[in-house]
């Protein structure tokens, strides 16, 4: 028998655990529960989970601590949950290493596919990656460097192609102003949130002019962008 | 003349308006010649014993109290004058003006000179006298001004005592401070009012006087030229010296003379500019002080209410959040759930289903607490029935001490329920399951005094002050059980609202067990408070 995924849920509502560990637990996981910031560092150590779901308000060990030292040690995807409006939290806990987020109250079959993303998007990191990826009529081929919208080849400049490639390569998962300017323009460019919509506002009229409603690269208001590809 | 020309009030000043400053008034003129003629009808009759050397010298009595008494005119008058009577009455040949003898032409000369020197020399000594005077008394005032500007009482009262004192100090017949509205008035209402002082009160004042703000649109160097002397209907002479701060107009000082005095000189004038610029600095700062304080209040109220509102979606989200979690779950159909998982998610439907209904409840009372809305319907109520009809519904198993046959309370029945049932449900919270609560009853002429006591852990002192809060919790740990933390701040609430106290006591035996006491009134203190509510009650039914 096919060894089950294992997924740790940090959460301090039972209820909510309870019900998580029921929905998670019917898609075929293995489901590890913890209930506070201590509970959920010694869990992902002794259990080694393949992916943790991580409350941010969270009794004695706050869940960005969590994260941040969870990161030092382990590269599982971690999806963090939060009631909290503050954008910044979630900011912060993607910058420190979080793959996504989520805001409660959310439906299951959201987390589902989040967690799916998250667990192939690690999968890939291990493995060689998928070097082509598709979104409505276009294929990005990331080994060839070559952008096609239909047969038609489109021109990017490098910095364009950069930025569209990053977007590609972590498809599925929300990337931060931050990551971004960071990956694609270096540390020194960190603030310059101004100058990558400008980008992404080219890019989107480069790859879908006849689209009111962005398709490919999904604005997360206040936080960054998410890059989606066929599944 | 040096004297003459440091006196600036000029000669139509008079002494009354505070400078003691030079008249000309015919009456000081007679009695200098009343002074000589008297001085030369004595002379006379002791003509045959005097030397003319000695009647000269005798001359100055009059020409020195002159001086001293009437000032440096009358003083020059009474020496001419006696300069001629003394020529003319004890001078050979007598009865005429002229001189034959050369000595005593000399004595003459010398008599004139001396005269008006020494007119000249007392006045002057006089007026730096009354100078000094009036300086010292200027310095006092602005002393007495500036201690009573700097006194931290209430600003009004400052301003009202301000206003006796220039009423005093000016020798008025009133004095008022207008405060003007301002130009834009804050959201927490105008700071303009009047103060009056001296025979003055507001209802004196003739109409529309009172109705200053269209005439402090003046700049104030314009107004400053209009504020002479006007006469308003009933015959009071009144003054407006525009009260200014920082070029803006503030409000205006307003005297009222009295009907024998002239108007002030240009020395009164400007110590009442000065006394006015202060005033009107002093509004200034009344008035941004208190902006300052609003803002600071609503700075702090804005920062509590958002707290208070991340606090509050928190906890409506969290049980929707397993709402939703679970509902999702049982909706997916491509899963297979046993039935102990799809039992166990509608139970939790269920149970946060309560939590969010009991979290909307307390909400709801809170705010009417807060907001002042809480009516009570007071009646004679059953303390023990109400316990026990509590605990029964809650299945405590509690001590019930107390006397038998309770007095009742004034007290609304249901609220005081919904106090036990708080303090209970938080009882059971904490006390170790299967152990008792203690619920104790006392009474004494003044208070019932109802205590509910749990063998459970100690709170820490440091905490009993935050038990009251709102949405406080002693711990962070979560269970399906737990209160919205809503429970003790709508218990004190209540009880206040009563005109009880509600406090806790922990530990109680050795370091462990919390006591929640809260007390009743038994005489019906708040009598008033009662009809109003009987009487509120009746208009909520009316309407």
């Amino acid at each position: 028998m096919m060894k089950k995924t294992k997924i740790l849920i940090v959460d301090d509502e039972p209820q909510i655990l309870r019900a998580l560990r029921a929905g998670l637990a019917a898609q075929g996981y293995e489901v590890i529960g913890a209930s506070d910031g201590e509970e959920a560092l010694d869990k992902a150590s002794a259990e080694q989970p393949d992916a943790v779901i991580l409350d941010l308000n969270l009794p004695r060990k706050s869940g960005l601590d969590v994260c941040r030292e969870l990161r030092q040690w382990s590269s599982v995807p971690i999806i963090v949950l939060s009631v909290r409006d503050a954008e910044r939290d979630k900011v912060t806990a993607l910058d420190l290493g979080a793959d996504d987020y989520l805001t409660k109250p959310f439906g299951t079959d959201e987390l589902l596919a989040r967690l799916r993303v998250a667990l192939r998007h690690a999968a890939a990191k291990e493995g060689a990656g998928e070097p082509v990826v598709r979104a409505g009529n276009v294929t990005i081929d990331l080994s060839r460097r070559v952008v096609l919208r239909g047969e038609e080849v489109v021109h990017l400049t490098a910095t364009e192609y950069n930025l569209l490639a990053y977007l590609a390569g972590n498809a599925g998962r929300v990337l931060t102003h931050t990551q971004i300017l960071e990956h694609v323009w270096g540390e020194a460019y960190q603030s310059e949130t101004q100058n990558l919509r400008v980008y992404i506002s080219q890019l989107r009229r480069k790859l879908d002019p006849d689209s009111l409603q962005p398709q490919m690269i999904a604005t997360e208001p206040g936080i960054g962008y998410r890059f989606l590809a066929e599944e | 003349m040096n004297a003459h020309n440091g006196n600036r009030n000029g000669p139509t000043d008079t002494r009354r308006f505070f400078l003691p400053g030079y008249r000309i008034h015919p009456l000081d003129f007679l009695l200098t010649l009343g002074a000589v003629a008297l001085t030369t009808a004595v002379l006379s009759l002791a003509r045959s014993q005097l030397s003319t050397q000695v009647i000269a010298l005798l001359y100055l009595v009059p020409v020195m109290l002159s001086a001293t008494r009437w000032g440096l005119l009358p003083a020059l008058a009474a020496s001419l004058v006696s300069f001629f009577t003394f020529n003319f009455f004890f001078l050979t040949p007598t009865y005429t003006l002229t001189v034959s003898d050369p000595e005593e032409l000399l004595a003459l000369m010398v008599f004139l000179i001396v005269a008006v020197l020494l007119s000249q020399s007392v006045a002057a000594a006089n007026m730096h006298a009354a100078q000094a005077e009036f300086r010292e008394k200027e310095a006092t005032t602005l002393y007495t001004l500036t201690r009573a500007l700097e006194a931290q009482s209430d600003w009004k009262e400052t301003l009202a005592s301000i206003s006796r004192i220039i009423t005093e100090a000016f020798n008025l017949s009133g004095c008022e401070i207008l405060a003007s509205p301002e130009k834009e008035p804050p959201a927490f209402g105008d700071l303009s009012f009047s103060v009056s002082s001296g025979d003055i009160t507001p209802d004196s004042l003739p109409k529309g006087k009172t109705n200053f703000s269209g005439s402090d649109d003046r700049p104030p160097e314009k107004a400053m030229d209009e504020c002479t002397g006007k006469v308003a209907g009933d015959g009071l002479r009144e003054i407006d010296i525009p009260l200014a701060a920082h070029q803006a107009p503030v409000g205006t000082l307003r005297l009222f003379l009295r009907p024998s005095e002239a108007p002030p000189g240009p020395t009164t004038m400007r110590l009442l500019t000065t006394f006015a610029a202060q005033v009107g600095l002093f509004i200034e700062r009344a008035r941004l002080a208190r902006e300052a304080g609003r803002a600071q209040l609503l700075e702090e109220s804005d920062r509590l209410k958002s707290a208070l509102l991340s606090s509050v979606s928190h906890d409506l989200r969290t049980p929707l959040s397993a709402i939703k979690a679970s509902a999702t779950v049982l909706l997916k159909e491509d899963q297979v759930l046993d039935p102990t998982a799809r039992q166990d998610l509608l139970s939790a439907i269920n149970e946060e289903t309560d939590r969010l209904n009991r979290l909307i409840g307390d909400l709801l009372d809170m705010s009417r607490i807060e907001a002042g809305a809480l009516r009570l319907k007071r009646d004679w109520c059953d303390v023990d029935e109400l316990i026990r009809a509590v605990a029964r519904r809650h299945g405590v198993r509690a001590q019930f001490h107390w006397v038998p046959d309770l007095p009742f309370v004034l007290a609304d029945y249901v609220q005081i329920d919904r106090v036990m049932s708080n303090l209970l449900e938080n009882a059971i919270r904490f006390a170790p399951s299967q152990s008792n609560i203690d619920i104790e009853v006392r009474t004494d002429e003044r208070e019932m005094t109802v205590a509910v006591t749990n063998p459970g852990p100690a709170i820490p002192r440091r905490l009993h002050p935050h038990l009251f809060d709102k949405f406080y919790r002693i711990s962070e740990e979560r269970s399906p059980g737990m209160g919205t933390g809503l429970g003790l701040s709508i218990c004190k609430g209540i009880v206040e609202a009563h005109g009880g106290r509600i406090w806790v006591e922990s530990p109680v035996t050795g370091d462990s067990g919390t006591r929640f006491v809260f007390t009743l009134p038994m005489v019906d203190s708040s009598a008033d408070d009662g009809e109003q509510d009987d009487e509120e009650n009746e208009n909520s039914h009316r309407g």
